[in-house]
Order: structure tokens, then sequence, then C-alpha cells
């Protein structure tokens, strides 16, 4: 299990990571209960600070929310807000990196859009 | 409940003419698991001796909740400090059994547990009758964390507790240690060389290099200062202006800096034609303390 | 204090349950008709007196060079193991002693005649103290032997002289009129070296640190 953690990036940003994905898959629907720090941290071998870390980021954003006493649960139209924060770092982590690889490969604007294109059209296909 | 911190201030100790801990301040918060890490020869060990009136120093203050440590009956009851048992003393082989440390333990610590210790006891296949000198390194690292958990004190600190153990038994370690400490409000510090696998279960992680802790930090705070720099020399000079430049290294025409900064000026990063990557923690140790001059 | 006289009991114990088959059984041996050109006899036997004191010393020397150890590592304080192992000293000298006297008279009360003693009765009063010189300079020897094994040497050989004052004694006391002072000057020396090391053992132990 442990080995799902890599150290591209923060453990509690995995976390939520994971959280958000499970959100979108079904795993865990509205007003679920998502897994306790302590769950998350005797799975994954991690600190019950670092899962809580994750896991009060997404209550900040509004994913998740905490019953007192019981833990924290899905909010309603949380696969909803996770799809929005999701688009908006699709810029950031998609697009902007696609733009400056482009650039640095000499791809013109016309080609870069071409090739996007194309691409959409054979995801479609599928 | 709790609420005991642990804290030195100006804490000197000197070997002869060895100035090991040079006026080094430290304050361990309860209820959390700190990782200290520092290179061999580096005084870990002295220092966490000092820290739990087990070992003597020059000057300084050490107190626990607020009251001494040294000599404090009241203190040091509520602290365990859990090092590696000696396979040779004064040059005989340690005869001690096994028992005989588990029952110093239970004698001792208030809050000892004999059935967590008994359970601890088959978990690792240890049998008490044993003497030390008859068990392996890695059976010794296992009795050291043994009594380390089951002593239950509020503030436990374990020296290179996987020394000695392989991979399997170093991850069943650190669940063990995961386990306890969910259970129970207890302070652990952790000292230790295997850095990169141990990461993940500390909240917070303190460097001890020339004398002093350097660095005392939540672990992903730390991390999150760093990153690894890389593309054609120049652009890469121009990207770290603004950046503390830790270290660089040259391949041709390709360098790699590895940079420190706040969260805003390492985002400017992405500006520029370079790669930028993350460091774990054992290469930010690395990068801040592995300068290949001795220790002073 | 407690935890610590906890601690040296459980380990004192196996210790006095060697020396009691000791007793037992040398006493036996004798009673059961043990001959006096008997090899085994002259050597176990008569050297009753002093085993007690080798026994304690032993304990003590390891108790300094160990226990001290595994107790400081466990929390304890450095002036409860002082007094605690002061107390065991006291205790386990005193308590030798009771038993020596026990096996010396233990022929007398069975009727066994034909049972020398290992040594004379006025040797007894001394019993006590010089077994307790003996066991506190072996305390001693073993705290300087964990700064140096010189000075661990030096004063091993400060519990020896004790020792053969101990064994020198039970032999003087009986004839008075040959010895004199004698027996009174050996116990003043245990005492004298005794009380060194009492002083040895204080100072080391406030300083000692777990190795």
């Amino acid at each position: 299990m442990r080995g799902t953690l890599n150290d591209q990036s923060l453990i509690y940003l995995q976390i939520a990571a994971m959280i958000e994905d499970d959100i979108l898959r079904g795993v865990y629907r509205e007003e679920e209960q998502v897994p306790s720090t302590n769950e998350l941290a005797r799975v994954y071998n991690i600190n019950p600070a670092t899962a809580g870390k994750g896991l009060n980021l997404l209550a900040g954003e509004g994913i998740l929310y905490k019953r007192r006493g019981l833990g924290m649960f899905v909010s309603p139209g949380a696969a909803e807000k996770v799809k929005d924060k999701r688009r908006a770092a699709f810029v950031q982590r998609y697009v902007a990196p696609m733009v400056r690889e482009g650039q640095s490969l000499g791809l013109s604007r016309g080609e870069l859009l071409a090739l996007v294109e194309k691409a959409m059209e054979e995801g479609a296909d599928k | 409940m709790n609420n005991l911190t642990l804290k030195a201030e100006g804490l000197n100790k000197s070997y002869g003419s060895n100035h090991v801990l040079r006026d080094l301040d430290v304050e361990l918060l309860p209820g959390k698991i700190y990782g200290l890490i520092g290179r061999n020869g580096s005084g870990k060990t002295t220092l966490l001796g000092c820290l739990t009136g087990q070992n003597t120093f020059q000057s300084g203050t050490v107190t626990c909740g607020g009251e001494k440590v040294w000599e404090n009956r009241r203190a040091l009851e509520q602290i365990c400090f859990s090092r590696e048992l000696p396979d040779t003393v004064m040059g005989s082989r340690n005869g001690q059994k096994i028992r005989h440390y588990l029952e110093a333990g239970a004698t001792f610590f208030p809050h000892w547990d004999r059935e967590y210790a008994k359970a601890l006891m088959a978990e690792f296949g240890l049998d008490e009758k044993k003497k030390i000198y008859a068990l392996s390194r890695g059976q010794r690292s296992m009795v050291t964390i043994l009594i380390a958990l089951a002593s239950r004190a509020p503030i436990t600190i374990l020296d290179e507790p996987v020394a000695g153990l392989d991979v399997v038994m170093r991850e069943h370690f650190y669940r063990l240690l995961l386990e306890e400490f969910g259970r129970s409000e207890r302070t652990f510090v952790v000292s230790t060389h295997i850095i990169e696998e141990a990461a993940s279960v500390f909240e917070e992680v303190l460097f001890l290099d020339g004398g002093k802790i350097v660095e005392h930090a939540p672990v992903d705070e730390l991390v999150d200062q760093f990153r690894y720099v890389s593309g054609l020399a120049e652009e890469v000079d121009r990207a770290c202006a603004g950046l503390t430049v830790v270290s660089r290294q040259d391949l041709g025409r390709r360098r790699t800096a590895t940079v420190r900064g706040g969260e805003e000026e390492l985002e400017k990063l992405s500006a520029f034609d370079v790669d930028v990557a993350p460091l774990n923690l054992q290469n930010v140790f690395v990068a801040l303390c592995g300068q290949e001059h001795p220790q002073p | 204090m407690g935890r610590v006289l906890r601690f040296l009991v459980g380990l004192h114990l196996p210790g006095l349950g060697v020396f009691a088959v000791y007793a037992v059984g040398m006493t036996a041996y004798a009673a059961l008709g043990g001959n006096l050109q008997d090899g085994v006899l002259s050597t176990y036997y008569y050297l009753f007196p002093l085993v007690p004191a080798l026994f304690l010393g032993i304990f003590q020397y390891t108790s300094s060079v160990s226990y001290l150890n595994i107790a400081l590592s466990m929390g304890c304080t450095r002036r409860a193991f002082f007094w605690g192992n002061q107390f065991m000293l006291f205790l386990t000298s005193l308590m030798v002693s009771l038993l020596t006297a026990f096996f010396l008279f233990l022929p007398q009360w069975m009727g066994w005649d034909w049972v020398i003693p290992f040594m004379p009765v006025q040797a007894l009063p001394y019993l006590p103290v010089a077994t307790l010189a003996v066991g506190e300079c072996m305390a001693a020897a073993g705290l300087l032997r964990r700064i140096s094994p010189a000075l661990g040497m030096v004063c091993y050989g400060v519990a020896l002289v004790a020792l053969i004052c101990l064994g020198v004694l039970v032999q003087v006391v009986e004839d008075a009129w040959l010895w004199g002072d004698l027996p009174a000057i050996l116990l003043l020396v245990s005492v004298f070296l005794g009380g060194l090391c009492l002083v040895v053992e204080a100072t080391q132990t406030r300083q000692a640190v777990v190795r």
C-alpha cells in the first residue's frame, strides 16, 4: 500500500488527490464517510497529522465536511467541486506546459492547434 | 493528556577538546513524532542522552514540562530513552537476559504495559530467556523497540531503532510506531540514518549539524522549500536569480542547481525554460548537511 | 527508592540462592562425616567466612558495571541508586553474617560433635563490618572500572586487601594472647578502606553517565 505514494509531490497533497479521484470514481458518494486520519495513517504508513492535513485541505475547499465526533464526510456536490478545481488547475498542469514545450520545439500556433484537434478526434473515436 | 514539552536551552557538551553540542536550543512539543537526523558523529546520541538526564553537560538547561530533568524523578518517570543494547560490557559479553530488561522496565517505568510487552515479544519471535550477547543485531534492535513501546512513557525517544533490521522488519516497526502513536498521545523522537523511508512517519524533522539544530520544521514544509532546477547553464542562473542556491552540479553545458526559496519565488521558475523537480527529505538533508568538510 | 530496591533484590536473589545451597551443602558434607584431611573440606568449608564476602563483592562489582547502567537508562536517579545499593550492601552483609552464624552453631545444636567449626565464635561480631567493607571496595572498583581499567584494577587490589584482612582476622581472633591487638587493627584497616571506597562510590555515582 505504501508503494502507491511517491516522492514527486508532498504526501498530504497525494492523499487529497487520491480522495478526490475516489470521489470522481464513485468510491465515496455524497454524505458517505471517508477514511479517518488513523485509518489512512495505518494503510499508507504515514503520520496521522499528514493524513489530517490532506483531509483538512479538502474540507477547506468544501469537498469534505466534518461531523463532530464522527469524522469527515463527502459534501453534497463534491464531485462537481472536484471537477471545477481540476478544471482550474488544468491550465497550469497541462496547457501551459504543453504550450511551453511546443514553443521550445519550434511549433507554430497553427501546428500546435492542429495537433490538439487531431488528438481530440482520435480520442472521440475510442 | 500529554502536555509535556521537552526543551533544551544553550546546551553545551564537550568530550575533552571535542565540542560536540554548541549552545544548542531545541523545543519538542507534546504529541508529535519527531525525526532527528544527523551524520555519524554529529552527536545525536549525546544530545538525546543530555535531554534525558542520562548524560552530563557543561552548561545550559534541560527541562521537561518546565521542570529540570537532571536527577528529577518526576520528570524522568515520564521519559523513556531506549538505545541500542550493548553486546559487550567493559570487555566481557553482556550476559543479561532479555527478561531482566523487561523486569527492569516494569520496575522503573510507571506506565509500563506488561501485556503489550508480552504481545510484542511474541510478535518479534523473541525468547525472554535468551542472553543479549546471543542475539543478532537485528534482535537487539527489536528489544530496544520493545522497551520503548511497552514503556508507554509520554515522551519516548528511540536512538537508531532500525539498525540491523531488514526492510520487512523496518516497515513493521514504522507500522507499530504509528499504531501506538494513533492510540496514545505520546511524543516520539526517532533518530535515524535511514531517512527517506521514515520521512512519511515524521511530523517534524530536526537536522543536527555542527553541534546545533540547523533545521526544525514540519517535513513537508521543509521539503517544499527546495527544488532541483536544470537546463542550459545560463538559463538556470537566470531562473535562480532571486533564490538561495544551495549547490550546483555541471555536466557539460547542463547545470543542475539545488535552490531554496519561498512559495512565490519558486513559482516564478515556471517562466523559464528549465526543468524543475522536487526534492525528498533525504535529498534535502544531503544538500544542507552533506558537505564533505569534517565535523568541527 | 522502592523501585531500585525491587530492581536490586530481584537480581540478588539468585546469588543468595547459590550461597544458601553452598552453605547447606558444605554443612551437610561436614555433618555426614567429612574427614578433616579431606581436600574438599579444607578448601571450601573453612573458607566459609570469606565466601559471603566474595559473593557480595562480585555482585557489587557487577552492580556498578552493569546494573547501574540499566537503572540509569530506565530513568532511575543516581541518588536513588546510590542509597538503594547501600541499603542492599548493609542488608546483605547482615544477612550473610546471620546465615554464617546459623551454620556455625548448627552442628552444636544438632549434636554433631565431630564437626569442627569453620571459624572461631569470637570472629562473628567482626564479620558484618568486614564483609561490608569488602562490598564497598568492590562497588567502588566497578565504578572506577567504568572510567578507567587501571583505576579499576587499583581499587580491585584495595578490595583484595580488605578481603585478606577479613581472612586473617578470622584466623587470629581466637588466640588473643598471641596476636594482641591485631584483630582490632585489621578491622580498622577494613573500615578505613571501606569508608574510602564509600566516598569514591558517592562521588562517582553523582556524575555517572549511561555507557
